[in-house]
């Protein structure tokens, strides 16, 4: 049976707090009400685990995330809205600071929905990820497609802090596997479209909640025949000049980033920089402050498909 | 009659006291980089407070935390060494003062964030209840902070999810160099915690034998009834000085943090009377002598 993403992150849920002895999940309207639009389906049914519907106040639900795994429990925060969690950057940052080297004892995972859908306005549309990864020295693992799913969910078995991020434009999508040679890097999947040795290599790295955009362009690229990696980020974080992703990457022979954060300072234009000092052939996307964004406004995204292949087609 | 108690309380408040006006000496020698938040005034509520604390609690603490440090059998050179960075302090010297904690004694988190500590207090009290330990978290707090929002919304979470935590303010009627009436209205806890369904007690004058047995009957129907507390202790933060404001005017300011300048008399006493804990213990234990 074919999952939505709210499915399969709900499922990933299930699975991984069924397994502790005990554990605790927590959030605003988890276990009423829409249960975050199926987020949170079912979560009172787990065995040994507590759900909780909270009081709204995320300040104080960020520090109790903390307090748990000091206690040794586990435990999820699970709040829709990216914005809300703004409330507990006191605790993400401040009290992270303190804790994150040793002091955590069992894993502590924030979920956070990305309202990426549109029309929903200034302050309900806030995408930045990139400055709570910084601010909290934390990386966010984006849930942008079923492996990243699988693979953020494996590396948020380690004790300590885990920020993940879902996008709400993604929740009603289905999430199927990928029918591509998949290659797993510690900060990213690496998929595989049928290579076609003669043509130029190109990479199409994603930093984002919804990697739909990444995808045209990487079958759209794959179409031409070119021998295409579309590279889905999972942790939003530095990116080792040792890492086996950058050795990825720079296989490439155009290294294409396209970044849907609205952040305005960014990991990816780090790992732009290294890249180009590298000696990488590279075109970088990002969205730019505008005053629509103040109003609101659909969230398209202000670059497309069709002229991101075309500049790579003139740029080769 | 002073008990036994009282008596070991009364030394050991001259022994805060006196490690207290030893590290003053360092600092205003320079020995010490870091900032320090002294406690002195403050022995008596934390000397009490280990005196009830089970093996099974947990402690919370904020900035000013030597007096608690203190009271929970850190020594003078433990804390020195913690001070100066060495990895023979307490916390091998990787946390100064502001966040100084240790685990040994069930200190697991140590704030110099004004609020913060609430709410992770909250999660410890959770794994408490959700794993039937028979503990009590205290988390300890200021005048100052329970301004912050992350009070309200800490003592409302707590009372909505009824965990065992003693919430206690430390009200020393100062924030900084600025007085209560300076900075804002009263806050009438007792009514505060009401509205939320969360008992409330206070203390005051550094009375050990009274905050004792209120600190254990609170410590006792917390952890029975996982329904939390609010405890005010009034303390008054010896080691203040006056500023010339205008020519003929002066204005009192409260000690914070750093070396205090004004040498005490040898026996420790700031104040002859009951604002100071030593000379209360003193006066307990030898009444008239002072």
């Amino acid at each position: 049976m074919e999952l939505t993403f709210t499915q399969y992150v709900n499922t990933k849920i299930h699975q991984k707090f069924s397994s502790y002895e005990h554990s605790v999940i927590f959030g605003q309207n988890i276990v009423s009400g829409s249960r975050i639009s199926g987020l949170g389906a079912g979560l009172d049914q787990i065995n040994n685990c507590l759900a909780l519907n909270t009081t709204n106040s995320e300040n104080s639900l960020m520090g109790l995330g903390f307090g748990l795994s000091l206690s040794e429990t586990p435990s999820l925060f699970l709040m829709k809205q990216h914005d809300f969690a703004l409330l507990g950057l006191d605790q993400l940052t401040n009290t992270h600071n303190v804790l994150r080297h040793g002091r955590l004892l069992a894993p502590f995972i924030v979920l956070m929905v990305v309202v990426d859908s549109g029309f929903e306005g200034p302050q309900a549309s806030l995408s930045s990820l990139d400055e709570f990864a910084s601010l909290s020295r934390a990386p966010i693992y984006f849930l942008s497609s079923k492996e990243n799913i699988d693979r953020a969910f494996e590396l948020a078995s380690e004790p300590g802090l885990h920020l993940m991020a879902l996008s709400q434009k993604n929740m009603k999508n289905i999430c199927a596997s990928s029918q591509l040679q998949v290659i797993n890097c510690d900060e990213a999947i690496i998929y595989k479209y049928l290579p076609n040795k003669e043509k130029p290599k190109i990479a199409v790295l994603l930093f984002g909640v919804d990697n739909s955009i990444a995808q045209e362009v990487s079958e759209e690229l794959s179409n031409k025949n070119y021998c295409v990696s579309l590279i889905n980020i999972i942790k939003l974080s530095k990116i080792e000049l040792s890492s086996k992703l950058f050795y990825e990457i720079t296989q490439h022979d155009k290294i294409v980033v396209i970044d849907t954060g609205k952040s305005d300072v960014h990991f990816s234009t780090e790992l732009v920089l290294k890249l180009k000092e590298n000696g990488n052939n590279i075109d970088l996307y990002q969205r730019n402050s505008s005053p629509k964004w103040s109003v609101v406004n659909d969230d398209a995204i202000e670059f497309d498909v069709q002229s991101i292949v075309q500049n790579i087609s003139k740029g080769i | 009659m002073i008990t036994p108690v009282e008596s070991k309380l009364a030394e050991k408040i001259k022994i805060m006291r006196k490690i207290q006006l030893n590290i003053n000496k360092k600092m205003l020698e320079g020995q010490f980089q870091i900032p320090i938040h002294l406690a002195i005034g403050h022995e008596a509520v934390a000397a009490c407070l280990a005196e009830v604390f089970s093996p099974r609690d947990k402690l919370l603490l904020t900035h000013r935390n030597i007096h608690f440090q203190l009271a929970f059998g850190a020594t003078e050179q433990q804390l020195t060494d913690e001070y100066m960075l060495k990895p023979s302090g307490l916390a091998l010297g990787k946390l100064g003062s502001m966040n100084l904690m240790n685990p040994n004694i069930g200190n697991i988190y140590t704030s110099n964030i004004l609020g913060n500590n609430f709410s992770v207090a909250l999660g410890i009290a959770l794994s408490l209840k959700l794993r039937k330990q028979d503990g009590v978290v205290w988390v300890i707090t200021g005048d100052g902070a329970i301004e912050e929002g992350a009070f309200y919304e800490a003592v409302l979470l707590s009372s909505s999810l009824k965990l065992p935590i003693i919430f206690l303010v430390e009200n020393n009627g100062w924030s900084l160099g600025t007085s209560i009436s300076e900075r804002r209205t009263q806050i009438d806890i007792s009514k505060f915690a009401d509205s939320m369904n969360v008992g409330f007690k206070s203390l005051k004058d550094n009375d050990t034998n009274n905050y004792l047995s209120t600190m254990l009957k609170i410590r006792e129907h917390v952890a029975a009834s996982t329904q939390p507390q609010v405890l005010e202790v009034e303390v008054h933060s010896l080691g203040g000085f006056y500023v010339a404001e205008d020519q003929d005017s002066k204005r009192y300011i409260n000690y914070h943090a750093g070396a205090i300048k004004i040498e005490p008399g040898e026996n420790g006493i700031f104040e002859t009377n009951c604002t100071d804990p030593v000379f209360t213990s003193l006066e307990n234990s030898n009444p008239g002598a002072h």
